[in-house]
């Protein structure tokens, strides 16, 4: 394969391109570049900074809110977390200087946490399920009204972390299921949207970050510092998530009208067998990295490899599953895709082209 | 400022996404880029890398904790002789492989792994009550060599984690109930190393050696060096007046280190990232410092702690816009030695 790094200009004209683009086509891309070039969104780093930043001041504020006797019952929480969060919004949208962006998303994740507060409150008898349908409603409404990304990214997982501490609480070990299949959704849906909307790139993220969250919190709760008993088996987790990856990757291939290529029906047949005897962990590690291959997302792939390592070590220290049969699942998992690597290196072989 | 022409800009797959999804490329157009942009043998390329990372990550996961469990059925001279034809299968192999393809170095990082198992087992049927740490003081040196003829950040990588667990355990188990030895010292010597193995990356980078490229190893050994120097850092502003003059001398290394990065990343490296890593280390302990003065004896007043969150985010929003700035000074900078 001759390899060269292609210039826009170069892919635009290049023969398999260019009899799909008019001269009109190039002049709105080559405007969008020189738009977006002149407004550079912010990097990752400046995103996570502000991320902790607000998240510290948050609790600050909360503490002030405390001890000022601003809040005293859980009504003035809700009436406080509303003025707030309509202060983030109008703070938000007046100015896109750097302070005031944060100090819209610190009042909207302290707004936030008082409007779960206040209503926890006012009913104690208010369970985690009602908390977690609570931040779910707060999570559809502000989404569209409140443009901040970060927020947009934490509020989601909010309601996951509530979600699983209600399962955990009650011991419904069944519903697990359901929220790793609702995550696979989620996720799935939004990364295949072809004509994808940036305000649902959060969610998107949110939905990444969540799959393999509730994996690692699903092994946390089994080791020796928290034992759970959880009765239900991983293995209906692991076939969801199978069948998710099953379409994704159908999906990517380009559609069912491929799936007579012997290595789409190979990979079909591998996730089949991973998703039989494998534990859900690789399988989410998979679906992340060849997503991040495929969308050239960074964050996606940096997620499995910063989740892969977590989890091997957290599903060491698993109590819900014997050592010696873990270590059968590992290895079994690891020599199926070595084989299907030995396998593809040597019968699907590309042919040379020129790039 | 100076603006590259758009249109020359490296194409890329996110680009192509980004254009598709804002309606500036037709269905056509965007499949057709794509399959110029990756094509059937960089797919092949990259699921191969894909599967021999997960395969062999898996794969050594599942021989650790096997011999973990520790088998009673199993005779020792089994296990032994279980580990050690791995091993010597994984070197043949990684030899006829050659260390410039990277299944050869994954064979080669698996024969180190397994030399560490194969310790942990004898240690296992020999139990004669040693310290964990020379498990791992063993590990390290015994598997150097492999380490240095590797050419694989990865390995490096691998082995410096041994060696600072190495470092850790020999403190926790000698370093401080046999000699006293404080911890500031454990922290130095952490950083030590850190810093000592991130001067030879940038070195490695400078002079073109392709397998040191990898930007995580840098943000890893960066952000650990910082961490390490942050610890004595912090406990001399929270706990001043209880310190030791080894605290202010930790204090003193990581003042250098963090202005030295900060002078190295941004006018002889020109690199963001390390920059972006630097500058959050010191909100952090500037904010520590902050907090010390505005909290020592404040007595649960609510307005302190209002205050302190807008200097929170005072300091955040600070260092974002300088970070900003810093990346538009530096692009120019870059494109203008170009043209």
């Amino acid at each position: 394969m001759i390899k060269k790094s292609l210039t826009i200009k170069e892919l635009l004209e290049h023969p398999k391109v260019r009899h799909t683009v008019s001269k009109e086509d190039i002049d709105c891309i080559v405007n969008k570049l020189r738009t977006d070039e002149a407004q550079p969104k912010d990097p990752i780093y400046i995103r996570i900074l502000s991320g902790i930043g607000a998240w510290f001041a948050a609790i600050f504020i909360i503490i002030f809110l405390f001890l000022s006797h601003l809040i005293k019952n859980g009504t003035g929480a809700i009436i406080i977390g509303l003025i707030l969060f309509s202060g983030a919004i109008i703070i938000a949208r007046a100015s896109k200087v750097t302070f005031p962006q944060q100090l819209s998303l610190a009042l909207a994740i302290v707004s936030n946490i008082l409007l779960l507060y206040g209503f926890s409150e006012i009913n104690r008898n208010f369970s985690l399920l009602t908390l977690a349908i609570l931040q779910a409603v707060i999570c559809v409404v502000i989404y569209p009204l409140f443009s901040n990304s970060i927020y947009r990214y934490l509020a989601p997982i909010g309601f996951v972390i509530l979600a699983t501490a209600w399962i955990v609480k009650e011991q419904r070990s069944h519903s697990i299921h359901v929220l790793i299949a609702a995550e696979m959704l989620l996720f799935g849906i939004l990364i295949l949207q072809r004509k994808r909307q940036n305000f649902l790139a959060p969610l998107m993220y949110s939905a990444a970050t969540m799959l393999p969250a509730t994996l690692l919190f699903l092994n946390l709760t089994q080791i020796n510092l928290w034992r759970i008993n959880f009765q239900s088996p991983l293995w209906i987790s692991s076939i969801i998530i199978a069948a998710g990856i099953i379409y994704l990757f159908i999906n990517l291939a380009g559609g069912l009208n491929h799936l007579r290529e012997p290595w789409l029906m190979m990979t079909i047949f591998s996730t089949i067998l991973l998703g039989i005897f494998t534990t859900p962990g690789v399988l989410v590690a998979i679906s992340l990295l060849v997503m991040g291959y495929n969308y050239g997302d960074r964050i996606l792939s940096g997620l499995a490899y910063l989740f892969l390592p977590n989890f091997l070590l957290l599903y060491y220290y698993a109590l819900n599953v014997d050592l010696a049969f873990k270590s059968w699942v590992l290895a079994g998992s690891g020599l199926l895709l070595l084989a299907v690597r030995f396998i593809a290196d040597r019968f699907l072989r590309p042919r040379k082209e020129i790039v | 400022m100076l603006a590259v022409n758009p249109e020359n800009k490296k194409a890329n797959i996110t680009i192509i996404h980004k254009l598709y999804q804002d309606g500036l490329l037709k269905d056509d157009t965007f499949v057709a880029a794509k399959k110029v942009l990756r094509p059937f043998s960089s797919w092949h390329s990259r699921v191969n890398r894909i599967l021999l990372f997960l395969g062999s990550t898996l794969l050594l996961a599942g021989i650790i904790f096997f011999f973990a469990y520790n088998w009673n059925e199993m005779g020792k001279f089994l296990k032994f002789g279980l580990l050690e034809s791995c091993i010597i299968t994984c070197i043949i192999a990684s030899y006829l492989r050659g260390m410039d393809q990277l299944s050869g170095k994954t064979l080669l990082l698996s024969a180190c792994v397994l030399t560490g198992v194969l310790l942990a087992v004898y240690g296992q049927i020999y139990q004669t009550g040693a310290d964990a740490y020379e498990l791992f003081q063993g590990w390290t040196f015994l598997i150097l060599g492999w380490v240095i003829i590797s050419k694989f950040a990865a390995l490096w990588f691998l082995w410096l984690v041994i060696l600072n667990t190495a470092i850790i355990l020999f403190w926790q188990q000698v370093g401080k109930p046999a000699y006293d030895i404080r911890y500031e010292w454990l922290f130095l010597a952490i950083a030590f190393i850190e810093g000592l193995a991130l001067v030879l990356r940038e070195i490695g980078v400078k002079k073109n050696r392709e397998w040191l490229e990898g930007k995580w190893l840098q943000v890893i050994l960066l952000t650990a060096l910082l961490a390490a120097l942050s610890v004595p850092a912090i406990n001399l502003i929270v706990g001043y007046g209880r310190t030791n003059p080894i605290t202010t001398c930790a204090f003193i290394i990581w003042l250098l280190v963090a202005i030295g990065g900060y002078l190295c990343y941004r006018y002889k490296l020109r690199d963001m990232i390390p920059l972006a890593i630097i500058v959050m280390n010191g909100c952090v302990i500037l904010l520590t410092f902050i907090g010390k003065i505005l909290f020592h004896n404040s007595h649960g007043d609510a307005g302190i702690a209002l205050l302190f969150a807008f200097i929170i985010l005072g300091v955040a929003s600070g260092a974002a816009f300088w970070l900003k700035n810093t990346n538009e000074a530096m692009r120019i900078e870059i494109s203008g030695e170009n043209t």
